[in-house]
């Protein structure tokens, strides 16, 4: 007899516990394997597009945003991602780079989309959605591979993966490459910078020890250069000598134990650190304020006194510029500048080192035949350095405990309550409820209803910001006598700002009312959907502009579908579509809410080695954009000898001239590449 | 002319009767099995449901028919040389038999591959593609398993031992919606069958059949022979033999009985999920495709 943790679980993310989709408290999307090479995705994000409701494309150059009901176009912040039950949401700058998140597509096995706030399973910032990321497990693949391919635009992408399954288990280590050059070029007769190289590690060992206990260790990590746009900012009172390049590291190791007492009681003990390093380099020339032109005059923008002036006028650029002339201070700087004789140069970073350790313990107990409960404990600390960021270093200690009892109580009901208690050493105590409703109406036939509240808690930048940027390194002589030229050493640009530390959490309240059924070929799921988001951190919080607010308001009512259709074993339809109105009292929280979109996807394997597949995508519209694109792929698999080989063709065709969300991210060129993959 | 028809009417009479007489004597019917309750309960049952014409005996030597249970009372039944019913025998042994020409046949062990495919498609209506593993022992021969036209497509996996079994799952999970398990105790033995379930498993594929061992062991549904099932059909086989000295063609039982996992079923969001349900379903569906 199986033991009940080795048993199938249709879904595992919405209540952390084991259940078929139609007793899920949420609606759930799942893309699995089969999806995901139908759809001809290279990266990992872009199979995301395929969920109802969902954002997946790059606002930002190459850094792709991924989020739920979005809101603001570069917002990461209000989506949990969970690669192997790990958080990847960063705590620093509160975001999720998909970058550098160490796995390949090719690595990935299945992925399910908890749609709707899932707090009361995952604590805070599980706020519009959960998306878990399962890797292949070592013991499911049969073969060793190696994957390339290459094509326009400077794709040019690596994978390779052993496989050995040993007595008890098995170990799978995968490496991978992949690179683009971003954007079409050039935009309004210059260059842009988007270009991007990743190169990632993911591995993975698996032991049965016995039939009650396995371990499983991950470990793995990124390197990533992206080239990076300049900074409109300082381009206005500098000359750049090169473009930025961001620089990132990831690190992490993971060790997970399953433990089953009995068939109706089982432990899973889960610990892993990651360490995530990010260092932007640029160096610039910066403009003498009152010629315009390169000089040393522009050291002024690292003296001490211009950064008095800009704390005595509010942190205001405009109003410290208006007072620069009427300062003596300011001005005897400028003059004293002026001595040097040499274009004032510095090169700056921006860094930010992040480091989590987390010990989770989850115990699942079947209390009755129709009682089940998932309970645990969390710990969880985080670190975050950055000179530039935090002035310093910053910790973060959380506790977090959490349950969810799913109820038969009668034969066609299944009721689920969940709740999630957390404190923090930011934000405080806070519990996010969750309660949902499942009704087999008839078999196949399934009605829900869910309500839930979430909270995002603020992250350590929005509450310890303290942003100073050095000069790492000056142009001579400044460098040689910083102190007299600069008036303090080190220097320091002259823009700082600090967080007030008073932020209340995002908080979120949902209910969706919707229907999930299988019927002859099809599967569909509906929902219709409202959320109110209140308290939020809407405003800009950079370098050049620190509006510190809790006052944004986000309001979302809509309609969400997906169908699949099997008519036959060589077909495969399947439609998402969303119909949302997004009312907020921000207007930047409303650039990426597309009020309509979808996508389609049909894939056909019109012979034992040929197969096609064709995608569709709309978003209408992303900032006054509509996003519009058709995918194709051809795959042909054969066999040579003990190896197998799959050739894929595959081109992303846009179907309309706007941009992507923001003018600079142009795309006319279609997009294509060509693989193969040799499996022995 | 009266009397000429009531002497023909006598005579009429009397032929029925003697024909009556010659075309139903007793018949004695001997079960041969490996000790175990199971025999016995199934031998109880028999004497039972046996028509009027038709009796158990103790032993062999008296008997004008055996009943063997299992392959190995079966092999040893061949020895009497006597018209045979093998009952739960396995495919391969009771072919083997017919070629060495024994007035014999058998109730296979095990349930019809269209029967498991059509209880897949009933509970499982969105699958499209089902594997089929079969060991060179299995009850289903690969030609089944290829011939087979219906709305779900069938793909053989074969495999030679239970050492390729997870190579085999490995390389092919992906592209089914499920896999079907013939009756087959040398390729699915206790550890083949955890492996099988749990390989499956992890991959989020049901695994059906191939009996009520595996379900309770892990397996979505399976139609089986029960014993019930199988003394039914022993009966009415040994009614047909009795009535034409034919046995008819070695098959499976033709009535098969229904069990489900109700928990598995309920993991894998299966449209029945108790046994009662599913076998109404199946009767409504009919006909196996």
């Amino acid at each position: 007899m199986m033991e009940p943790a080795q048993q199938p679980a249709m879904v595992l993310t919405p209540a952390r516990v084991s259940q078929p989709q139609s007793e899920a408290p949420a609606s759930v999307t799942v893309i699995d394997r089969t999806l995901i090479e139908a759809s001809g995705a290279r990266e990992l994000y872009e199979v995301l597009k395929l969920v109802p409701g969902m954002t997946a494309v790059k606002v930002d150059g190459n850094v792709p945003s991924v989020a739920y009901h979005p809101t603001q176009a570069r917002d990461q912040r209000r989506m949990l991602v969970l690669l192997d039950g790990r958080s990847q949401y960063q705590p620093g700058l509160s975001r999720v780079s998909w970058n550098a998140m160490p796995v390949d597509i090719r690595d990935v096995e299945r992925i399910e989309v908890t749609r709707g706030p899932a707090a009361a399973a995952y604590g805070a910032n599980a706020f519009s959605a959960v998306i878990n990321i399962i890797t292949r497990d070592p013991r499911d693949i049969s073969k060793s591979g190696v994957t390339v391919q290459g094509g326009n635009n400077g794709i040019r992408d690596a994978h390779l993966v052993g496989v050995r399954q040993l007595e008890n288990g098995a170990l799978r280590a995968s490496v991978s490459s992949r690179g683009d050059n971003g954007y079409d070029e050039p935009f309004e007769g210059e260059t842009l910078p988007d270009g991007k190289r990743i190169d990632t590690l993911n591995t993975e060992w698996v032991w049965d020890a016995d039939a009650r206990n396995t371990f499983t260790v991950q470990a793995g990590g990124s390197r990533s250069r992206l080239e990076r746009q300049q900074e409109a900012g300082v381009a206005d009172i500098g000359e750049y000598q090169g473009d930025p390049v961001q620089k990132g590291e990831r690190a992490f190791v993971s060790l997970q134990w399953q433990h089953s007492f009995s068939r109706t009681h089982q432990l899973q003990v889960h610990t892993y650190g990651q360490y995530n390093q990010e260092i932007t380099d640029f160096e610039v020339c910066y403009l003498d304020p009152v010629t315009g032109q390169t000089g040393p005059g522009g050291g002024l923008f690292f003296s001490q006194e211009l950064r008095d002036l800009y704390l005595q006028n509010g942190s205001d650029m405009a109003a410290t510029f208006a007072a620069f002339p009427s300062d003596a201070d300011a001005t005897n700087r400028y003059l004293t500048l002026q001595g040097a004789g040499a274009p004032f140069c510095a090169g700056s970073e921006l860094d930010i080192q992040e480091v989590r350790y987390d010990l989770e313990i989850q115990d699942t107990l079947q209390l009755t035949r129709w009682a089940r409960l998932v309970s645990g404990a969390e710990i969880r600390h985080d670190r975050v350095q950055s000179d530039s960021y935090l002035g310093g270093t910053q910790d973060n200690i959380s506790y977090r405990f959490f349950g969810n009892l799913a109820l038969d109580v009668l034969d066609p009901v299944t009721v689920n309550l969940g709740g999630y208690w957390e404190r923090d050493q930011i934000s405080g105590d806070h519990f996010s409820p969750r309660a949902g409703v499942n009704w087999r109406v008839l078999p196949g036939h399934h009605l829900r209803y869910v309500y839930s509240e979430a909270l995002r808690t603020p992250d350590i930048y929005e509450e310890r910001a303290n942003i100073n940027i050095q000069a790492q390194t000056l142009s001579p002589p400044f460098a040689s006598n910083t102190q007299a030229l600069l008036g303090w050493a080190p220097a320091y640009f002259f823009v700082t700002q600090q967080s007030p530390g008073t932020f209340e959490p995002e908080r979120i309240r949902s209910w969706e009312a919707g229907y999930y059924g299988q019927f002859s070929a099809l599967e569909l799921d509906v929902r219709y959907f409202q959320e109110t988001l209140t308290d939020l951190l809407s405003t800009a919080l950079n370098p050049f502009e620190f509006e510190p607010s809790n006052d944004g308001r986000v309001n979302h009512q809509g309609t969400e579908a997906q169908l699949s259709w099997r008519p036959n074993v060589s077909h495969l339809f399947r439609v998402t579509g969303s119909h949302i109105h997004t009312r907020t009292n921000v207007k930047t929280e409303q650039r990426l809410a597309a009020r309509d979109a979808g996508s389609a996807l049909w894939s056909w394997q019109f012979s034992p080695h040929w197969a096609f597949s064709s995608a569709y995508y709309l978003s209408n519209d992303y900032n006054d954009n509509v996003f519009e694109r058709a995918d194709v792929q051809f795959r042909f698999r054969h066999r040579a000898g003990p190896t197998e080989l799959e050739w894929r063709a595959v081109v992303q065709h846009r179907l309309n001239g706007a941009p992507v969300v923001f003018a600079e991210n142009d795309y006319q060129q279609d997009r294509m590449w060509l693989g193969v993959t040799v499996r022995i | 002319m009266r009397s000429q028809h009531g002497h023909i009417l006598v005579f009429l009479l009397l032929l029925a009767t003697a024909g009556g007489a010659l075309s139903a004597p007793t018949q004695t019917v001997h079960v041969l099995a490996e000790p175990s309750p199971f025999k016995d309960v199934f031998v109880l049952s028999l004497a039972q449901d046996l028509p009027a014409n038709l009796r158990v005996v103790d032993e062999p030597d008296a008997a004008d028919l055996l009943v063997a249970l299992g392959d190995v009372a079966f092999t040893r039944a061949m020895d009497h040389e006597k018209p045979l019913l093998g009952v739960h025998v396995s495919r391969a042994l009771s072919e083997k038999a017919a070629r060495l020409g024994c007035q014999c046949a058998a109730i296979w062990a095990g349930v019809s591959l269209a029967n498991q495919v059509q209880l897949v498609h009933t509970i499982m209506p969105l699958a499209r593609r089902i594997g089929v593993v079969l060991g060179p022992d299995s009850v289903w021969p690969p030609e089944v398993v290829r011939g087979f036209r219906g709305p779900i497509k069938l793909e053989l996996l074969s495999v030679k031992d239970t050492r390729a079994l997870g190579d085999t799952l490995r390389e092919n999970l992906n592209h089914l919606d499920a896999i079907v398990l013939p009756v087959d105790d040398s390729l699915l033995g206790p550890d083949a069958a955890k492996l099988v379930l749990l390989t499956s498993y992890r991959q989020r594929r049901p695994v059906f059949g191939p009996d009520l061992t595996f379900v309770n062991a892990g397996s979505v549904a399976s139609y089986y022979a029960s014993g019930s099932d199988l003394v039914s059909e022993a009966v009415q086989r040994l009614r047909v033999f009795a009535d034409t000295g034919e046995w008819g063609a070695s098959a499976f039982v033709s009535r098969p009985s229904v069990v489900v996992n109700e928990h598995v079923a309920s993991s894998f969001d299966m449209h029945y999920r108790e046994s009662g349900a599913l076998e109404d379903a199946l009767n409504n569906a009919g006909e196996a495709p």
